[in-house]
């Protein structure tokens, strides 16, 4: 069928284009065009493939795209008729406010816990896998199932666990204590931070895994040959090495930080008072909850902005650390 | 960086290969290694195992210290059927589920097949321009896409659910990828047996990238199974919930009471097809990481 299309519109369209090439020939920039587009074989059949893509893409990609920047400029509820232009107000707003400061050093507070336990827990867990062969397909599983599951079973998992009469306080109980993790203003955000990270260690496990096992074994037989013993060799050679690995673990929890949900508005629905709100929950609850949806995709704009300029300079920077 | 380093494989990186002397080779150090790993490994499961005993425990010994129930009962899940359209709502989150997977690894095809086989103007700035979209956060577009799916009149309709997640750059990438490494001759060989393209691309290409696409399809699946954010924008009615809402509600607003056992059992359906799909076809999900770490 697609193919019959192909072939007579093909058929119509070599006639046509040496006319146009013709008549277009002394236009400089449609003149190179036309001239360039016919060095390739399967331009019909190319671009009909990519038709789909192209028509998904321009509405539910590109133009909310552009649809979030003009919605951030206006007064904008889905309820009422009247979306006024408003500037920078919303920008302003925000800026000038505290809660924009607010949930920036909440998510901080996050990233600061979150990526070095998920670091040293899926460090530690790839180097013991890369001394088994067997069992090791076993263990990676293992490590891994939390990775596939719903954050919204983590959430609610871990909410018990966390509870005042939940397991880990009965845990604490032993020594006498009590600990209300998600009722503290200190601990709610580590709380979940460390769930989080519990959540990725095998998934992070496994991409230092595969960097490990790139690192021929040739390097550690001559460091042992020059007397060094496994700390130093881990330190000096392994550590370094895994540079790339430790770039993408921190470029994706850089993304993940600033991008929690699910497990705040489960578990403390950004409590206590504050202290676990986020930015995609305070877009959640602006949008849909007080309807001020341009105000919310302000704040869509500044977050898709500050993720992408955060992990453009991890990556230089973590970069210039590989090439030293 | 990552092109630098030699290639490996995934039956490395699983390690599943044929070790005859294995007992032999247990020095103290390599039993310190296992002896580590399965105190670890509880760790990750442990929370499962809690979840799962809580399902099945009477409400009158839910926090009791062990972990097995004295007499295992199904009454939460009885008292789920009663009080939540849970039926209906796993129903809805496998339609909506079968049926992104299955658009999605269909286009990825067509589209991927175009990009790494045809040869095209714009062919190259296409694939970038893809790329490139693979960088824009979800939730810059969150509130743009539901206004779209008002105007559409879809709030409330699986097509809300499933139209947004119908394509994904990744699954083209990761295709594209794949696709480059099959030899033009195949290709070749089917076009001049008279293979129409669409022919090419299901009867030649797909069946020669099972992998490639099993790993794209099961990422697909757990994304969209485990998707709540968007489900709950656009969903504003209980027999339309998928799972993941259904749970979310049912813990944030103890509509039935502060009811452990019943939002154990929940839980249970929801995580249980993600982790039996990820048991068993493990391999695929490992080369999707490491193709993901790749990427960034």
């Amino acid at each position: 069928m697609i193919d019959l299309i192909v072939r007579r519109v093909r058929a119509a369209s070599t006639e046509a284009s040496t006319d146009v090439a013709s008549r277009l020939a002394h236009l400089p920039v449609l003149g190179t065009v036309v001239e360039r587009m016919g060095k390739y074989d399967d331009n019909l059949k190319g671009f009909i493939l990519i038709i789909p893509w192209l028509a998904w893409a321009s509405v539910f990609l590109l133009f909310p795209f552009f649809f979030a920047l003009y919605l951030s400029f206006h007064e904008w509820a889905i309820i009422s008729p009247e979306q006024p232009f408003v500037g920078l107000e919303h920008y302003v707003a925000l800026f000038t406010g505290d809660m924009f400061y607010q949930l920036l050093g909440n998510t901080l507070y996050f990233f600061l816990v979150n990526v070095p336990t998920q670091i040293v827990a899926a460090l530690a867990v790839a180097v013991l896998l890369d001394r088994i062969i067997r069992g090791r397909a076993l263990f990676m599983a293992g490590y891994f199932v939390p990775y596939v599951t719903s954050g919204v079973v983590v959430a609610v998992v871990f909410n018990r666990l966390y509870s005042p009469d939940g397991f880990l306080n009965q845990l604490l109980g032993v020594f006498g204590t009590e600990i209300n993790f998600l009722g503290s203003e200190q601990l709610a955000m580590p709380a979940i931070a460390i769930m989080v990270s519990w959540k990725f260690v095998g998934y992070y496990a496994i991409i230092f895994l595969a960097n490990l096992q790139s690192i021929p074994d040739s390097v550690y037989e001559s460091a042992a040959l020059d007397g060094a013993n496994e700390w130093e060799q881990f330190r000096h050679i392994t550590f370094p090495l895994l540079n790339p690995s430790m770039l993408v673990v921190v470029i994706l929890s850089t993304i993940t930080a600033f991008q929690i949900f699910t497990e705040p508005f489960i578990m403390t629905q950004g409590g206590p008072d504050g202290a676990t709100t986020t930015f995609v929950l305070t877009i959640y609850q602006s949008a849909f909850s007080y309807l001020e949806m341009g105000f919310a995709s302000a704040l869509g704009v500044v977050l898709a902005a500050m993720i992408f300029v955060i992990s453009y300079v991890e990556r230089n920077y973590i970069e210039t650390e590989v090439s030293m | 960086m990552a092109s630098e380093t030699p290639e490996i494989t995934d039956d490395e990186l699983l390690g599943d290969s044929d070790e005859s002397s294995f007992v032999e080779s247990l020095t103290p150090k390599k039993l310190a290694v296992y002896a580590a790993l399965t105190i670890g490994v509880v760790a990750p499961l442990f929370p499962f195992a809690l979840m799962v005993s809580m399902a099945f425990k009477p409400t009158g010994e839910m926090y009791s210290a062990s972990l097995l129930p004295s007499e295992p009962t199904l009454a939460h899940y009885a008292f789920l059927l009663e009080n939540v359209p849970i039926l209906r709502q796993m129903l809805n989150s496998v339609i909506v589920t079968v049926a992104v997977v299955t658009s999605v690894v269909v286009t990825s095809c067509l589209v991927a097949y175009s990009l790494a086989k045809l040869d095209w103007f714009g062919r190259e700035f296409t694939y970038n321009f893809i790329l490139v979209t693979m960088m824009i956060p979800g939730v810059l577009l969150l509130i743009p896409q539901f206004i779209i799916i008002v105007w559409l009149g879809w709030v409330n309709t699986y097509e809300a659910m499933i139209v947004p997640f119908a394509i994904s750059s990744f699954g083209i990438f990761l295709l594209t990828q794949f696709f480059k490494q099959l030899p033009d001759s195949l290709i070749d060989a089917a076009r001049m047996d008279g293979c129409s393209e669409l022919d090419i691309v299901f009867r030649i290409v797909l069946p020669n990238s099972l992998p490639a696409i099993a790993t794209v399809a099961l990422f697909t699946f757990m994304n969209r199974w485990n998707e709540m954010l968007w489900d709950l924008i656009v969903i504003r009615n209980e027999d339309m919930y998928t799972l993941p809402v259904s749970i979310t509600l049912f813990a944030k607003t103890g509509l039935y009471g502060s009811s452990t056992g019943p939002l154990m059992a929940g839980a249970t359906l929801l995580a249980v097809p993600t982790i039996l799909l990820f048991l068993l076809l493990r391999r695929y999900f490992i080369s999707g990481v490491t193709m993901s770490g790749l990427k960034s």
